[in-house]
């Protein structure tokens, strides 16, 4: 094969618009990984997996320290335990965010010190007398460390700060929401439910906002958890017979179809898996609420079993045709 | 203006919860603002079997109902007392008085005072933040999204024991 006949080809597709500057880049960079480059990148994963798990098992080895010796320990020595090894392992990692080969272990200890900061600062209010289970001591929590994982995140734009900024984000809204209500009267499940709802919309729209950015691997863990979300608070905010809110119950299969084609436009898989699994969940739900008795649970298992089936095929053509093709 | 419209996503999702956050507080403060419940109210703590006696309402009258099959004194851990309380709405404050005070009053026993309002405890939500707890033990004066945490005298939940709304005009009353 002659290089200047292919670059001649390549200049007559380029012309008719069949391929694109991404396509031919990505086929450059492709050609450009070696196997060894791909074993370094596997083994890479391994190591940041294991510095995470690592990180998991040093928080719940503070935590049962701590819980196993709570009447023997000091409180000086259960805040240093807590507060202040969330404090020390923050240092340790802005003390290792300075080399360079070091960055991976940096970002395990900021993980660390994020696990056990909520122990931290509730073990201290716990000392000072403060009612640690109220929604109010909550929200100071929440407020302080999503506070400090943010500015992180502004000043070093770490992973792990945003990751930590978003679950403490989260608790905070929680946090705040149920301490504005106050243990008021109200339909107390159904605010959980609108709560997780909006939870939902944020974490997927967020999602979605780092679609093009170099945060773009965490999308799918958004959508995949805000949806998630959505669906479950939107499900059960339908109810079951005879207690049910028939504007929810109507409204769902809206909302499930709409997360399915969005899958599609968004070439998000995670909107297309729990799209068409929420869609099972309701046609089962439905038919056990509504004719089971009626027509009876055997007619009642065809018709859902055939449904099932459909939506089975459809949610694997649609993967088929836009989302694995584009991926 | 690229760069703002790349951000328009990220304004979005985080103006949801600062919405419902918002909507939240103005659901609950505002309502305040407008709605002025008018009906005092008398309850009634330390209510048990352990003791001679309960208070109750007869003819919009409280009187004193003697309890005949009382435990026995064993299985009476505390030494509570029935005790009564006057409510006042206005001022929010709770004022013991005796039993000849309370017999000047003539009550509704209702549930809902002539007004709308109900005497309710607060919901038991908890949610996998861990938060809040229950406020179950709370009492609260409530009329449709309105909801005001009243400062009873009560130990636990079953220690609060409604007794009635203390009637328009009657004496005490505003």
């Amino acid at each position: 094969m002659d290089k200047n006949n292919i670059i001649k080809n390549l200049e007559n597709l380029i012309k008719e618009g069949s391929l694109t500057k991404e396509e031919l880049l990505e086929v450059y960079h492709r050609s450009l990984r070696t196997d060894k480059q791909e074993i370094l990148s596997k083994q890479s994963r391994i190591s940041n997996i294991l510095y995470y798990i690592g990180g998991a098992i040093v928080f719940l080895g503070i935590c049962i320290f701590v819980g196993t010796n709570w009447s023997n320990l000091s409180d000086l020595t259960k805040i240093l335990a807590t507060l202040g090894s969330s404090v020390m392992m923050y240092g340790a990692g802005a003390l290792l965010a300075r080399y360079e080969n070091l960055q991976k272990v940096c970002s395990a200890f900021y993980f660390i010190s994020g696990l056990i900061a909520p122990l931290g600062i509730l073990v201290t209010m716990d000392i000072a007398g403060i009612d640690t289970s109220s929604a109010g001591s909550h929200t100071v929590t929440a407020a302080i460390i999503f506070a400090v994982q943010l500015i992180s995140y502004y000043i070093d734009r770490r992973q792990v700060f945003f990751v930590f900024s978003v679950i403490f984000g989260t608790w905070l809204f929680f946090g705040l929401t149920t301490y504005l209500v106050g243990g008021r009267p109200f339909h107390d499940w159904d605010f959980i439910k609108y709560r997780w709802l909006a939870a939902g919309l944020t974490h997927m729209i967020l999602g979605y906002s780092l679609a093009d950015t170099n945060r773009k691997d965490l999308t799918r863990y958004l959508y995949g958890f805000g949806v998630v979300e959505f669906l479950t608070a939107a499900l059960c905010l339908g109810g079951w017979s005879p207690h049910q809110s028939l504007i929810w119950e109507l409204i769902f299969p809206g909302l499930t179809f709409g997360i399915i084609f969005l899958s599609v436009y968004l070439k998000a898989r995670s909107f297309l898996v729990f799209g068409s699994l929420y869609l099972m969940i309701y046609i089962l739900k439905i038919t056990n609420e509504y004719f089971a008795s009626g027509f009876g649970w055997a007619l009642s298992l065809i018709v859902v079993g055939f449904a099932l089936i459909g939506i089975g095929y459809f949610a694997f053509y649609l993967n088929k045709k836009y989302i694995s093709q584009h991926k | 203006m690229s760069e703002n419209k790349k951000n328009v996503p990220l304004i979005v999702a985080l103006s949801i919860p600062v919405l419902m956050i918002v909507l939240i507080t103005l659901s609950i403060y505002v309502p305040a603002l407008f709605v002025k419940p008018q009906f005092d109210f008398i309850y009634g703590t330390g209510h048990n079997y352990c003791r001679d006696y309960r208070y109750a309402v007869q003819n919009e009258r409280i009187i004193q109902l003697e309890i005949k099959d009382k435990n026995e004194k064993n299985s009476c851990p505390n030494n509570w007392t029935p005790r009564l309380f006057y409510y006042d709405v206005q001022n929010k404050t709770s004022q013991e008085i005796t039993f000849k005070e309370a017999k000047k009053y003539r009550l509704d026993s209702r549930y809902k005072s002539p007004d709308g309002f109900e005497i309710v405890s607060g919901d038991r939500s908890f949610d996998i933040f861990f938060i809040g707890g229950s406020s179950y033990g709370d009492k609260f004066l409530k009329k449709g999204a309105y909801a005001r945490r009243l400062d009873v005298k009560s130990r636990y939940y079953y220690d609060f024991i409604f007794l009635g709304w203390v009637k328009e005009g009657d004496h005490g009353q505003k």
